[in-house]
Parts: structure tokens; C-alpha cells; sequence
């Protein structure tokens, strides 16, 4: 059975995605990395402009949320996905 | 001396004098400039209980190294002096060319006293000042007295920093403008310069601010707006300035909503930098040597609203969820023309939000009527209503006379239960960002914080949750934005990094070690660079920022203040009632921890005090006799 995501895209990956569904299909057993992958297949290289730093890890003022908790409190781009979990990719705001 | 002008100028408007005094090497290094420079002067200068609106305070204008240099982010100038609206320490920070032009016309701060008999101001000019009249100038807008100075020195280039109407009024928060706007808006110093009878501070310098290491300076200036332009955060800022940050507020449930009843509006997307971008923005502005125009202008030649003057910029983040969000106003068309009504005014837009919000409130609740307050039908989503209360609070008439109190003192002369949601820490209106989404925040607005609930003592939450924020100062594991364990000494960390930027005079927006590609390490490069402090550590940058807050919390606690100031509102005790943070509250046992546990990683006692040992370490013994002779330290 594959698994099932919502997504929410806002900041750089939604201007990207303007048109994103609201959600994607993964294998069984995915994890966060396989649905950047998947994401970035699908909008090509400006999808890594939005999402990754120069260095190529992701960007700090990206947040990637499952379920509303930041991936890094996980495990990571690791961290597994669920049928029906919602996965989030965020601008980190710190006000201005 | 490298980095540094080398001199400050002395004025005092009582006695019409001016002298400069050499900036001592020792003391550079030492207290640096911004906040670490003026709470020095603060602590030795002003007297514990003076009236923040008497001849006795000074504000008091400060630089730091990097102003004026090549670096992006050098136009930071930082205004401090005792707060009008707290009582307290009282400090805002500005971006423009003035604090540039300050530096490049040799003064690295400018330190002004006394009271003049008549409206003056003061005209700084390469080395060159003078104090001049202003009394044609006096009730007019900032934007009015801008553009008069400018051609009254006869120099475009100079730049001015003024007040407008509400500073002459003294309104309890009133602003300071830069090029009409931009404003060291937090904790009321326009009105301390109204107090003072100084309209405006005009400067002008074809000075070089002198550098240890020209070429290295500008490699690195050079690679650091390369690499902004590469980063996904720094084009979405440049794209959508910092309220395109809102659809993430909102999709966390922490966009204050309705005085902080809520995390979520039903209007957010009309109002987010996205919305202002495809509907009425009609350009960006960049500061000198910034690769981000994130300043948003809106200019409009006709509104329901009248006209909208671009050269009043355009509502940011702040201001839009403070009249947006916050009031359930979902026009930013209203809430443009609330930006551009409190820049020509000369009001602080977070502090007039929320005392308008509050106003709101109490209009439901039937606490203030539309006599109360002029005339005005406060309801919540009523854009014309804002404009009105904040045409009155700019005069000081009818409701306004209230409202320009501030929303602790004016919910303590309305009484009826309305202190419950009057949104302020030690009488400074909070910024619009909920610490129930960021218990960390809680430190930001209360203990960490010498000024009150300002937002900008250090980034927020969400830039930790993420491993190796910032490794140089220890912030390395990540931490959830809702944890309260481990929050204090993180908070303690961050908060000594971001002051040491505000001591620096390096812009947040562009060096935000937390959430950028620029590390503590890349702030140790500039600063040594610079200055040619060649054995510059991580560690003693951190050290100043450490310096700085603990002479301004010292500060206050001279005045009086201590852990029981330290207090949030009693509305974060109620859970937030929807969203992505529903449920989420700062209960009195989560206040304490979380103080507890800052204090003990200042090195403060359990009453919020900075420690003998503390002192001595930070080369602050001065301070800590200070305290002895006030009581708040145990002698011996």
C-alpha cells in the first residue's frame, strides 16, 4: 500500500509549487528524504534553491515539520512517514 | 583606533554646550558600542529614579564598529535612555544611512542632556556641530521635517533623525523617524526628545570609517552578499519582506490574533507579504550596502483611506499583525495607511497596536464607550476606527489623552478587570509573537530582556530546533519549541550573541548566526578585520554581550526591578483555543521554571539579581558596588 502525505508548502518551495497538490504518494516505508526526492524530481533544480543551502544541507531558515514537530526533533530528514501524516515545509520567522 | 570614530559629543541643551570627549581604547574594546557603550553611559550618568522626561536623562545615540563600514548590515544606530513608558531601561534600534552618516562625520555616539528652553536641533556636519532653532519646525510630521532640514543644511545626502507630533505631545511611545520610515520605535525615546525640546538630530560625513584590513573587508563583504543571494530565506525576505513569514504563523497557530485571543486569523493570507506583494506593493527599499531590500513601500495616490505616501515605506511584519492580525483587520490597504499615519506622527506601531487592540477589548466588553474614546466605535476589524484612535493618540485628544499612556497605565486608570488583558511586560507592549508557541520567548520578553517584551533580544525557538545552531556558543543539540527543559541556558546564550550584534552595530536581518549561513566564526572575521583585534575569540564577542545585559539588567535592578517585573500577561495562562499550538499555554510553574533556570545560568540570584561573582567576572565591579550601595546585592 502506498503512503499517503499531506502536504503544506509555504515560503520558497510554495512560489515553487504554486500549483502543489495537497498531497503526494510515497512508497511504503518512506521517510522525509525520499519525499524532498520526490518533491525535487518533480520541480527540478530550483526545488534545491528553495530548500538547501549552498552547502547543500537544508537551509536554516527552513523548517520541515511532520505532523508539526520539526524533523530534527525526530530523526531527521529520516524521520519515517505515515499514511496520513502531514508533512509541512516552512520559512523560519523570528519577526522583523 | 580602528573601527571606531574615536570620539563622543557631549551636548547639553540647558546650558547650549557642546564638547567632545576622546572614545578610550579600553573602553572600545570593552563595552564596544550600541547597547554595551550606552548602558555604560546610563549606569555611570543617570541617577537611579529620575524622571525619564526631565533634563537629567540623556538620549542618548550610539554606533558601533561595523557602522559605516562595507560590511552589509553596518547602518545599524542604536537609541537608549530611560524609558518614558517603562521607567526602565530604555533602548531602540534602527536601521538608514543617519548612524553612517553619524560615523563618517566623526562621532561614534552622541550623547545628548538637559532640556533646551525652545524647540532645537542639532546639526552635525564633519566634525562640526551645532544646536540650532526649530521652532518653525515644531508641530510638524516627521516626513514635513525631514524634508525641511534637508534643505535647510542644503545637503540631500545628510540624514535626519526627528520626531514627529506624538514626541512633541510625549506620547508615552512615541518614535524616533529616519528617512521618514524608518524608527527606533521601542520604549517611547521620541518622547524623551520632546521632553528635551530637540526636534531633531541632523547628520552629515564624508568621512572613512577606518578599517584594519581594507581588502579583507571587502572580500568579505564581497562573499557575504554572494551568498545571500544564494539563500532561499534571503530571497523570500528580498521577495516578500518579514511578513511573508505569516502563512507559517498561522500554519503554526501562533499568529496573535484578536489581543492575543488567538493563534489563528481567517484573514492571514490577505494580509501576508505574499498578498501585499501581488495586490498594492509598489517597491522595496535596501539599506546602504545590504544585498536584502526587504523594507516594503506602498504608495498610493488615492484610498478609501486617502493617499498613501511611499516615502513612508510600507507596513512590516510587526506592524501588520499589530493592526492587522491583532485587530482582526484583514485590509492591508487600512493597515498601510495605520504605517504610514503612526511615521508621520511618530509613534511606535507594536505599542499602538496593541493599546489599540486593548482599546478594542474593552469597547466589546463594554468597559471604554465611544464617548470614552472620542467618538470612536472601537470595534474588532474596523479599519477606520484604528485610524481614528491613532489620529487622537498622536494629538493626545479625546480617548487619545488614554491611550497615549500605554496599555498598563491606561488599564490601570480604566480599571474593570482590564489589566487581565493588557499585553505588556514591565509596561513595554508586546511584540507580535506568542510565547506559547515558543516558550523560550518567555525569557525574550521577561528577564532577558532590560527593555521589556521586545522580540528582538535574541532569534526565537524555531531557529533551534535544529542540531548545531550556533556550535561556537554551545547552542548544539536542538531543542522543541514548546520544551521548557533546557530552555534557559539557551536563552541565556542567545541572547548574549544577539546583544553582542546590537553592541556591534551588525544588522539581525543580515547576521543572524541562528538561522543564516553566517556564523559566530564569520562575526569573529568581521569584527577582527575591522578593528584589528587580531587574538578577537568567539568567546569574547560573546563576552560582550554578556557585559551589556548584565549592566543594563544591573540597571534596572537599581531602579527597583527585579524577578517580580518578570512576568507575562495572565492571558498566556489560557490555552490557545485552535490550531497548530492549540492547548498551548505559559502556566505560572512554566514562568518560574524557566526563570529559575536563566538566572542560574546568568550567574543571577534567585531574585533576578547579577551576582557579585558575576560582576567581578565581567570586569563590572563598579557595578556590583553600585548594587551593594542600593541594597539589591548583600554587602561584603
Amino acid at each position: 500500500m502506498p503512503v499517503r502525505v499531506r502536504l503544506t508548502l509555504l515560503g520558497a518551495a510554495r512560489d515553487l509549487a504554486g500549483d502543489a497538490p495537497s498531497e503526494i504518494e510515497l512508497a511504503p516505508g518512506a521517510t522525509v528524504a525520499a519525499a524532498l526526492q520526490a518533491l525535487g524530481g518533480r520541480y527540478g533544480a530550483a526545488w534545491g534553491r528553495a530548500v538547501y543551502d549552498a552547502d547543500g544541507r537544508i537551509a536554516t531558515e527552513v523548517a520541515i515539520l511532520v505532523n508539526n514537530r520539526n524533523i530534527f526533533l525526530a530523526d531527521g530528514l529520516e524521520t519515517g512517514l505515515a499514511d496520513g501524516d502531514a508533512l509541512a515545509i516552512l520559512p523560519v520567522v523570528s519577526g522583523g | 583606533m580602528y573601527g571606531f570614530a574615536g570620539k563622543i559629543l557631549r551636548v547639553d541643551l540647558s546650558k547650549r554646550t557642546l564638547r567632545e570627549e576622546p572614545l578610550d581604547a579600553a573602553v572600545a574594546r570593552t563595552y564596544v558600542g550600541g547597547r554595551g557603550l550606552g548602558a555604560r553611559i546610563m549606569f555611570e550618568e543617570l541617577a537611579p529614579g529620575i524622571d525619564p522626561l526631565g533634563p537629567d536623562n540623556n538620549v542618548i545615540f550610539a554606533t558601533g564598529p561595523v557602522t559605516g563600514t562595507a560590511i552589509p548590515g553596518n547602518t545599524r544606530f542604536i537609541v537608549l535612555g530611560k524609558s518614558p513608558l517603562t521607567g526602565l531601561f530604555g533602548e531602540s534600534n534602527c536601521s538608514g544611512s543617519f548612524g553612517r552618516e553619524l560615523k563618517k562625520a566623526g562621532y561614534d555616539a552622541v550623547v545628548v542632556g538637559g532640556k533646551a528652553e525652545t524647540p532645537a536641533y542639532l546639526w552635525i556636519n564633519d566634525g562640526r556641530a551645532e544646536i540650532r532653532d526649530a521652532g518653525h519646525l515644531w508641530g510638524k510630521t516627521t516626513g514635513e521635517t525631514d524634508d525641511a532640514l534637508k534643505q535647510e543644511v542644503g545637503d540631500k545626502r545628510a540624514w535626519v533623525a526627528c520626531i514627529g507630533p506624538a514626541g512633541e505631545r510625549l506620547v508615552k511611545y512615541a518614535a524616533i523617524l529616519s528617512d521618514k520610515h524608518k524608527a527606533a520605535g521601542r520604549t517611547g525615546l521620541g518622547a524623551v526628545m520632546g521632553a528635551k525640546n530637540l526636534k531633531a538630530v541632523v547628520a552629515r560625513g564624508t568621512g572613512e570609517v577606518p578599517v584594519a584590513q581594507p581588502e579583507k573587508v571587502k572580500g568579505l563583504a564581497r562573499w557575504m552578499n554572494r551568498d545571500r543571494h544564494a539563500n532561499p530565506g534571503a530571497q523570500q525576505l528580498a521577495t516578500y519582506g518579514t511578513s511573508g513569514g505569516i502563512p507559517g504563523l498561522q500554519a503554526q497557530g501562533i499568529l496573535p490574533t484578536k489581543n492575543f485571543q488567538s493563534g489563528v486569523f481567517a484573514g492571514a493570507e490577505k494580509i501576508s507579504g505574499q498578498a501585499l506583494a501581488r495586490t498594492i506593493l509598489t517597491g522595496t527599499i535596501r539599506c546602504e550596502g545590504c544585498p536584502i531590500p526587504h523594507h516594503r513601500q506602498v504608495d498610493l495616490k488615492d484610498s478609501p483611506y486617502g493617499p498613501i505616501d511611499g516615502r513612508y515605506g510600507g507596513a512590516e511584519y510587526e506592524t501588520v499583525a499589530a493592526f492587522g492580525s491583532l485587530c482582526l483587520i484583514d485590509d492591508l490597504v487600512a493597515i498601510n495607511a495605520a504605517n504610514q499615519l503612526c511615521n508621520a506622527y511618530g509613534i511606535d506601531t507594536i505599542s499602538a497596536g496593541v493599546v489599540v487592540a486593548w482599546a478594542m477589548e474593552c469597547y466589546e466588553k463594554g468597559i471604554l464607550s465611544a464617548k470614552d474614546l472620542g467618538g470612536v466605535a472601537a470595534r474588532w476589524g474596523d479599519g477606520r476606527a484604528v485610524l481614528a484612535l491613532l489620529e487622537q493618540i498622536g494629538r493626545r485628544e479625546g480617548g487619545g489623552d488614554l491611550l497615549a499612556e500605554g496599555v498598563r497605565a491606561a488599564a490601570q486608570r480604566v480599571g474593570q478587570g482590564s489589566a487581565e488583558f493588557a499585553m505588556h511586560v514591565r509596561g513595554l507592549e508586546l511584540a507580535l509573537h506568542d510565547p506559547r508557541g515558543k516558550k523560550g520567548l518567555t525569557l525574550i520578553y521577561t528577564a532577558a530582556s532590560p527593555r521589556g517584551a521586545c522580540h528582538t533580544e535574541a532569534a526565537h525557538d524555531t531557529s533551534f530546533e535544529r542540531p548545531n545552531a550556533v556550535p561556537e556558543a554551545g547552542i548544539v543539540a536542538p531543542l522543541d519549541r514548546l520544551a521548557v527543559e533546557g530552555k534557559g541556558e539557551l536563552m541565556r546564550k542567545a541572547c548574549d550573541l544577539h546583544t553582542a550584534l546590537n553592541s556591534l552595530s551588525l544588522c539581525q536581518q543580515v547576521i543572524e548566526p541562528a538561522m543564516g549561513r553566517f556564523t559566530l566564526s564569520t562575526v569573529v572575521e568581521i569584527v577582527a578585520a575591522i578593528t584589528g583585534w587580531e587574538d578577537l575569540t568567539a568567546a569574547e564577542v560573546l563576552a560582550m554581550g554578556e557585559r551589556a545585559n548584565n549592566l543594563a539588567r544591573a540597571w534596572n535592578v537599581r531602579e527597583g526591578s527585579d524577578r517580580r517585573d518578570d512576568v507575562l500577561p495572565a492571558r498566556f495562562r489560557e490555552g490557545l483555543p485552535e490550531g497548530g499550538s492549540a492547548g498551548e499555554t505559559v502556566s505560572l510553574e512554566d514562568q518560574d521554571r524557566l526563570l529559575d533556570d536563566f538566572y542560574a545560568a546568568c550567574g543571577w540570584t534567585e531574585d533576578g539579581v547579577p551576582s557579585e561573582q558575576k560582576l567581578q567576572a565581567l570586569d563590572l565591579g563598579y557595578v556590583a558596588e553600585a548594587l551593594r550601595a542600593s541594597g539589591a546585592l548583600a554587602a561584603g
